[in-house]
């Protein structure tokens, strides 16, 4: 009962936001200057035939009727026909959400392996070797621009040691998880760096507890202190610091996509902002957010089956 | 709460000895030394009591009995040993050593019972994991043990509150959870931290009578660690008084209330509402306890003591052997056989003591 309570709550504190974010990607993709009818004429620009595709898109309209549109066929699931590309956003969107989500897991699932076991090491280790070693990585990680590491992993795996691919998606299940192994590395390295600070800082609060020193002198074996109690409880508040972020992944995909060549939303919210695809942008923009809000739903739950004092509030 | 304990004999075993323990920790503001020299030795039956301010290193004292450091900064000399268990010194042991003795022959209760409980895991699987770390027992022995346990320390429903978490529960039901806890492998000795510090003055009481009654039951030795001097003067074989992280007095509790002789107790005697008879003002103790950085080797309690003269500021302070053979004391004081302390008078005594609410004891009439 007190799940579906919490989920329906937040559902609908999502409502005025969803409603915003609508707003506010119509109006931005129409701000940015540009005439969509001019880019899709190109070299056949005649006023005549200019005025007849704007008819035809109904972008002779007002903003607020052409909002009015937007908003009751989304309503109804329909976003459109994209400008530019001869398919319907619908299309679009499905074709390329499966390399997206496909990049985000995996991403993800890299970033859990590489930042739970360094940020528990480093914590339980406060001021140890790997400790001060992992400082210097760790700010590295952190500063280095994304689009410049994933550059180098292509140059080092791809061209000088050729091992692994360097773009695409390729076919079937196993050949996706190849294609996406530089992509993941160069999305985890940075990513685990938020993670394995604020994990490591969580493990030495929670070091200190009074409930590590009750565990402890039940006799107790120190692994069983540390995965019951150090971990599990450190855990919580970095659950929330990785739900967080990993919404923000979506955007963070869109440059990686165009170094990986991937075939996903990313390239795609490239392509259409160049051309003003205004109902791919549209679409697209609404996507994302909506993606940012079942993120942090998702989190936020999580952290309700981890506490449960949260789950009596 | 009143409670009439054989006293154990001289005789009965040493479960607990330390000697001569020191704990320094290194600071940017110089060198704390919470612990200074203690020696205490615990007997199997035993209730110890250790009294002090705030910040005379009450704490710190009872922790390394169970090998615990402040820090890991922080350095010991000196030895805690169990005698006839562990004959190596348990401040150089490490976790893995402590381990087999943690629970089952040394357990504590800790002073804050609100943060002294896991709260993502139900009160049973906490009790449980005290029961399985050193016996393995099938599940349904185990849980009938933790009805037991629960119900021994007066939690009432134990079946239902065992799938309660922590927050469900109020400060005075989760110090009986971890006196369950403490008790689940049958320890030989309890240290119990200011065990009900935390809580309001009627479950202090309450915790309070439990653990006295659990201590003759069991037959447990009991490290008790208080601030307040009525609370030892009910409950303690012996007491050693705590000041500047050092002792500077420990007589058994008759000896200690009616003849103190340390300028320090008595002045803790005289501010004492339940101890000075009512018709006679309180005295408080003027100045402030020393902070412990960089301290002196020179009495401590000097700059706050009414009877202190020049020899006091160039005396190294050590623990001298005071009283015959029937009541042995000791006491970190130069001038105990020449000054005359004035503790206060039994006559006309008709106070309780300030800790006993429910059920008023006259603080004299038990000794």
């Amino acid at each position: 009962m007190a799940w579906i309570a919490i989920i329906g709550r937040r559902l609908v504190q999502m409502l005025p936001i969803i409603f915003g974010i609508t707003i506010v990607s119509f109006v931005l993709i129409r701000m940015v200057p540009g005439d969509p009818a001019s880019l899709i004429l190109g070299n056949h620009y005649t006023p005549e035939a200019a005025t007849q595709i704007r008819l035809n898109l109904g972008l002779d309209q007002g903003v607020l009727a052409q909002y009015w549109i937007f908003v009751t066929n989304a309503l109804s699931g329909q976003f459109g026909h994209s400008y530019s590309l001869n398919a319907s956003v619908g299309q679009l969107v499905s074709d390329g959400l499966g390399p997206t989500l496909f990049l985000i897991a995996q991403a993800g699932l890299f970033t859990a392996v590489i930042a739970i076991p360094t940020g528990l090491y480093v914590g339980l280790h406060r001021g140890g070797i790997a400790d001060q070693g992992s400082r210097v990585f760790l700010l590295i990680g952190y500063a280095l621009p994304s689009f410049l590491l994933g550059v180098l992993l292509i140059l080092v795996f791809g061209v000088k040691v050729p091992i692994l691919p360097i773009s695409g998606f390729g076919e079937g299940f196993l050949e996706h998880v190849q294609h996406l192994i530089l992509p993941s590395i160069t999305i985890a390295i940075p990513f685990s760096t938020v993670l394995v600070r604020s994990l490591r800082a969580s493990v030495i609060e929670t070091l200190d507890a009074d409930y590590v020193t009750t565990a402890l002198l039940k006799g107790v074996s120190w692994r069983r202190v540390v995965s019951r109690h150090i971990l599990r409880n450190a855990g919580m508040k970095v659950v929330v610091v990785f739900g967080v972020n990993l919404a923000f992944l979506v955007g963070g995909t869109v440059v990686i996509e165009n170094v990986f060549s991937i075939p996903g939303l990313g390239s795609l919210l490239v392509n259409s902002v160049s051309t003003r695809d205004y109902p791919v942008v549209q679409g697209l923009t609404l996507l994302f957010a909506l993606f940012v809000l079942a993120a942090n739903l998702l989190t936020d739950l999580v952290h309700v089956a981890m506490d449960p004092r949260l789950a009596a509030a | 709460m009143r409670t009439v304990h054989a006293v154990p004999a001289p005789q009965a075993p040493v479960l607990l000895e330390a000697n001569d323990v020191s704990i320094t920790i290194p600071t940017s503001g110089g060198i704390v030394t919470p612990v200074d020299h203690v020696s205490l030795t615990l007997r199997s039956g035993e209730v110890l009591g250790i009294v002090g301010e705030t910040g005379s290193g009450k704490t710190v004292t009872c922790r390394s009995l169970l090998g615990l450091m402040p820090s890991a900064e922080a350095r010991h000399t000196g030895s805690v040993t169990y005698p006839g268990v562990m004959d190596e010194n348990v401040l150089d042991a490490g976790r893995g050593v402590m381990r087999k003795h943690w629970g089952t022959y040394i357990s504590m209760i800790p002073q804050n019972p609100m943060t002294s409980l896991n709260p993502v895991h139900r009160i049973g699987d906490q009790i449980a994991e005290a029961i399985a770390a050193h016996s393995s027992m099938p599940k349904p022995q185990r849980f009938d043990r933790i009805v037991e346990l629960m119900t021994r320390v007066g939690i009432p429903n134990p079946q239902k509150r065992m799938r309660d978490y922590p927050h469900q529960f109020s400060g005075g039901m989760l110090q009986r959870t971890l006196i369950a806890i403490a008790l689940a492998g049958d320890p030989r000795v309890l240290i119990a931290d200011e065990p009900t510090t935390a809580l309001d003055v009627i479950i202090q009481d309450q915790i309070l009578s439990l653990l006295v009654e659990l201590q003759r039951d069991l037959g447990t030795s009991l490290v008790l660690v208080s601030h307040d001097l009525s609370v030892i003067a009910q409950v303690c074989d012996r007491v050693a008084v705590m000041y500047g992280g050092q002792v500077v007095e420990l007589a058994e509790t008759a000896t200690l209330l009616h003849t103190p002789r340390h300028p320090y107790t008595n002045a803790l005697l005289r501010s004492l509402p339940g101890a000075v008879p009512r018709d006679q003002p309180l005295t408080a103790i003027s100045g402030s306890p020393p902070r412990l950085i960089d301290l002196p080797d020179t009495c401590r309690f000097r700059p706050r003591c009414t009877f202190a003269d020049e020899g006091c500021s160039t005396w190294t302070t050590q623990l001298l052997v005071a009283g015959g053979a029937s009541s042995p004391a000791s006491v970190r004081c130069r001038r105990h056989q020449e000054i005359e302390l004035q503790p206060p008078s039994r006559s006309g005594q008709e106070t309780p003591p300030r800790s006993s609410l429910v059920e008023p004891m006259d603080f004299w009439a038990a000794r």
